[in-house]
C-alpha cells in the first residue's frame, strides 16, 4: 500500500503541483479537483499501475482523499 | 400553471395541508396524485402518453436487469455442484449481455422518444433546405409534435437512474406508481432541477410528521425566488424587450445592445435561479430536499467554472453520465496514448479530454433548443471551455511575465468581470430569434464606442423609467450581496430561522410587501411564465 501511495503521489503532485494533496479531506466535495484532473490522475493510475479505472468508479468517495484512491487502486489490482 | 401564479400557490396549500393531515403511509400518494392533477392542469394530458411510455419503460428495464441479477446470483449459489470458476463466469457473462440488451432498448426508447419530439422538426427542416439548396426535387415532409410537459427533465432524470441501476449503483425501484411520483413530483417537473434517485426517491416514499423549522425555510426561500423572479427578472424583461425588438428600429448599438444582452443574462438568472428557489422552497414543505441547481454562477473566475455554478444538475449529470464515460472510453484511451507517442504526455492528456469536453457543451447547447443558435452557443461555449484547458500553461507563462498574482483580489474581480463579459457574448445567440440577428447585433455592439450612454440618462429611457431602474439596480445590488454572503458559506435563510419570532415575521412581512410593491406585474404576467419551461 505504501508503494501505491508514494507512486500516486508522485502522480497527483505532477498533475496539480499547487495542492497539498496529503492535508486534504475533501477534493472533490470542496471542488479542489475538477472532472479534468480527475480524468488525467486516472489516466496515469490507469498506465501505472496496469488497472482500469471506470466511470463508474468516478465518485467523490474514491478520490476524496489519497488513501481513498489508494483503495481504489488495490481493489482494482487484486480484481 | 406556472410557479409563481396565485393559482400555484393555493395548489401547494392544499396539497400541504392534505400531506399532514392523511394517515402516514399514504402521503406519497397524495403527492402522485396531486403530481398527476398538476401536470393536468397544466396542460400536460394532451402530450401525456409520453410520460407514461417513459415511466414504464424505465421502470420495466430497470427491475428486469436487477431480476437479472438477482437470479444469476440465486443460480450460482443454489447450484446442485459445485461450480467450477469458468462455469461461474460464463453465467455471469450470459446474464451481463441480457442486462446489456435491456438497458440499451429501455435507453433508445428514452432517449428516441426525446430525440423525435425534440428535433425531428428541426431536422426535416433543415433537410429540406439543404435539398433544395442543392436542387434536388425531392422534400421529406416537415414534422412537428406537440412537445410533452417537461420532457428534457424528466428524460434526463429517469435515465440517470436506468443507467445508475445499470451499473448497479442501487436497487431498482419495486413500486412502479412510487417510480412515477420519482419521474412526475410536481415542483420540479417543468424547469428541473434533475435529481438522482438515491437521494430524491427516500425522500419521497418517507412517512414524516410536519416539522416547522423545515417549513420556515421552505417558506423564505420561495419568498427569496419570488423576489429575483417578479422585482429583478420581470423588470429586466422590459429592458430586454426594448433593446432586442427595436435595436434595429431605434438604432441602438454599442454598450445599449450588450446592456441590454447583460441585462437577458440578470434576467435569466432571477428567472431561473428564482423558479428554483421557488421549486427548492416548496419541496421542503413536504420534508422533501432536492439538489441545488446554481452557485453563485456570476463569480466564477473562467468560463468552465461558471459551467459548475449555473444549472449544475444538467452539468453534473452530463458529466457523470456522457463526459466521464467518453473520456475513459476506449476510443479514447487509445487517442491518448498514441497522442502521447507522437506529440508528448502534455497533448496527449489534454486532447482527448478537451474533445471530449466539446462533445459534451454542444449537446448542453442543443439540449436548450433545436435551433442553430443554440447549437452556435454550444460551439461558442465549448471552445471558451477547451481553449481554456488548452492555454492553461500559455496563461500561466503571462502571468508569470506580467508579474500578476493569480490569487489576488484584483485579478479575481478581473477574472469575474472578464467571465461575465465572455458569457454575455453567448448568451446573444440565446435571447436572439435566429442568428442572423445575433450576429447583427454583435456586429452592432462593436462597431460603435459608446460609454456616455451610462452617465447621461439613456438608460431611463430603455423602457423603464429612472425610479423604475434604481429600483432594479437595488434589488440588483441586494441579489450580489446575498450571493456574495452565500458564497463565504452562510446560509441566510438559516440565520433568519434562529431569530426569534418578531425579528422571523418582520422578515416575512416586509419580503411579501417587497415582492408585492415592487414586483412587475404588467400584462406580460400570464405570458411571462418562467423561461425555462420551453425546455
Amino acid at each position: 500500500m505504501d508503494e501505491i501511495k508514494s507512486v500516486l503521489l508522485e502522480i497527483l503532485e505532477e498533475t496539480r503541483p499547487d495542492v497539498d494533496f496529503e492535508g486534504e479531506e475533501a477534493l472533490i466535495d470542496d471542488k479542489i479537483l475538477g472532472s479534468f484532473d480527475i480524468i488525467s490522475i486516472v489516466s496515469e493510475i490507469n498506465d501505472e499501475f496496469d488497472i482500469k479505472v471506470k466511470a463508474t468508479d468516478l465518485v467523490p468517495e474514491n478520490f476524496n482523499t489519497v488513501d481513498a484512491m489508494c483503495e481504489l487502486i488495490d481493489r482494482l489490482q487484486n480484481e | 400553471m406556472a410557479v409563481f401564479s396565485l393559482n400555484f400557490i393555493a395548489f401547494v396549500g392544499i396539497a400541504v395541508l392534505l400531506y399532514y393531515l392523511v394517515p402516514r403511509k399514504y402521503q406519497w400518494m397524495l403527492l402522485l396524485l396531486f403530481s398527476i392533477l398538476f401536470y393536468y392542469i397544466s396542460g400536460g394530458l394532451k402530450a401525456g402518453i409520453f410520460i407514461v411510455i417513459t415511466i414504464a419503460n424505465t421502470f420495466y428495464g430497470a427491475l428486469t436487469m436487477q431480476r437479472i441479477t438477482e437470479k444469476t446470483r440465486q443460480t450460482i449459489k443454489n447450484s446442485e455442484h459445485p461450480l467450477t470458476r469458468n462455469e461461474k463466469k460464463a453465467i455471469r457473462a450470459k446474464a451481463r449481455d441480457k442486462r446489456h440488451k435491456i438497458f440499451l432498448l429501455s435507453l433508445l426508447i428514452n432517449l428516441g422518444m426525446l430525440i423525435v419530439l425534440k428535433y425531428a422538426n428541426f431536422f426535416t427542416v433543415n433537410v429540406d433546405g439543404l435539398l433544395s439548396r442543392l436542387h434536388v426535387p425531392v422534400q421529406i415532409p416537415v414534422v412537428s409534435f406537440i412537445l410533452p410537459l417537461g420532457i428534457s427533465f424528466y428524460t434526463f432524470q429517469t435515465t440517470g437512474y436506468l443507467i445508475d441501476v445499470y451499473n448497479e449503483k442501487y436497487d431498482a425501484d419495486r413500486n412502479i406508481f412510487q417510480f412515477a411520483l420519482f419521474a412526475s413530483w410536481f415542483p420540479q417537473i417543468i424547469q428541473g432541477p434533475i435529481n438522482r434517485h438515491d437521494t430524491l426517491a427516500p425522500d419521497l416514499y418517507a412517512e414524516r410528521s410536519f416539522n416547522e423549522r423545515n417549513f420556515r425555510t421552505g417558506i423564505y426561500r420561495m419568498l427569496w425566488g419570488y423576489f429575483k423572479k417578479m422585482v429583478i427578472a420581470e423588470r429586466c424583461a422590459i429592458i430586454v424587450q426594448e433593446i432586442i425588438t427595436q435595436y434595429d428600429a431605434k438604432s441602438y448599438s454599442g454598450i445599449t445592445v450588450f446592456l441590454g444582452v447583460l441585462f437577458y443574462g440578470i434576467q435569466m438568472y432571477g428567472d431561473f435561479a428564482g423558479g428554483i428557489d421557488i421549486v427548492i422552497g416548496v419541496s421542503e414543505l413536504f420534508g422533501v430536499h432536492l439538489a441545488e441547481n446554481f452557485r453563485q454562477p456570476y463569480m466564477a473566475l473562467d468560463v468552465s467554472e461558471f459551467w459548475t455554478r449555473w444549472h449544475m444538475t444538467l452539468g453534473n449529470w452530463m458529466k457523470d453520465y456522457v463526459f466521464y464515460p467518453l473520456a475513459l472510453s476506449k476510443p479514447f484511451a487509445k487517442m491518448q496514448k498514441n497522442l502521447k507517442k507522437t506529440l508528448g504526455p502534455y497533448v496527449g492528456k489534454v486532447i482527448p479530454t478537451t474533445l471530449a469536453s466539446f462533445i459534451v457543451f454542444v449537446l448542453v447547447g442543443i439540449w436548450h433548443g433545436a435551433s442553430w443558435r443554440y447549437v452556435i452557443f454550444g460551439i461558442y461555449h465549448a471552445t471558451l471551455v477547451s481553449s481554456h484547458t488548452l492555454l492553461e500553461r500559455v496563461y500561466e507563462r503571462m502571468r508569470a511575465i506580467f508579474h500578476i498574482n493569480g490569487k489576488s483580489a484584483g485579478w479575481k474581480a478581473f477574472s469575474m468581470f472578464r467571465t461575465t463579459f465572455l458569457v454575455t457574448i453567448g448568451r446573444y445567440f440565446d435571447c436572439t430569434p435566429n442568428t442572423v440577428v445575433a450576429v447583427q447585433m454583435l456586429k452592432k455592439t462593436f462597431s460603435t464606442f459608446n460609454p456616455w450612454v451610462l452617465t447621461d440618462g439613456s438608460v431611463f429611457k430603455l423602457g423603464v423609467s429612472e425610479r423604475e431602474f434604481s429600483i432594479l439596480m437595488l434589488a440588483i445590488i441586494l441579489q450580489i450581496a446575498v450571493d456574495v454572503v452565500n458564497e463565504r458559506g452562510v446560509r441566510i435563510r438559516d440565520v433568519i430561522a434562529d431569530q426569534q419570532v418578531v425579528f422571523r415575521w418582520i422578515v416575512v412581512l416586509a419580503a411579501i410587501w417587497a415582492i408585492m410593491i415592487f414586483g412587475v406585474y404588467g400584462p406580460g404576467f400570464d405570458v411571462g411564465a418562467f423561461m425555462y419551461q420551453q425546455f
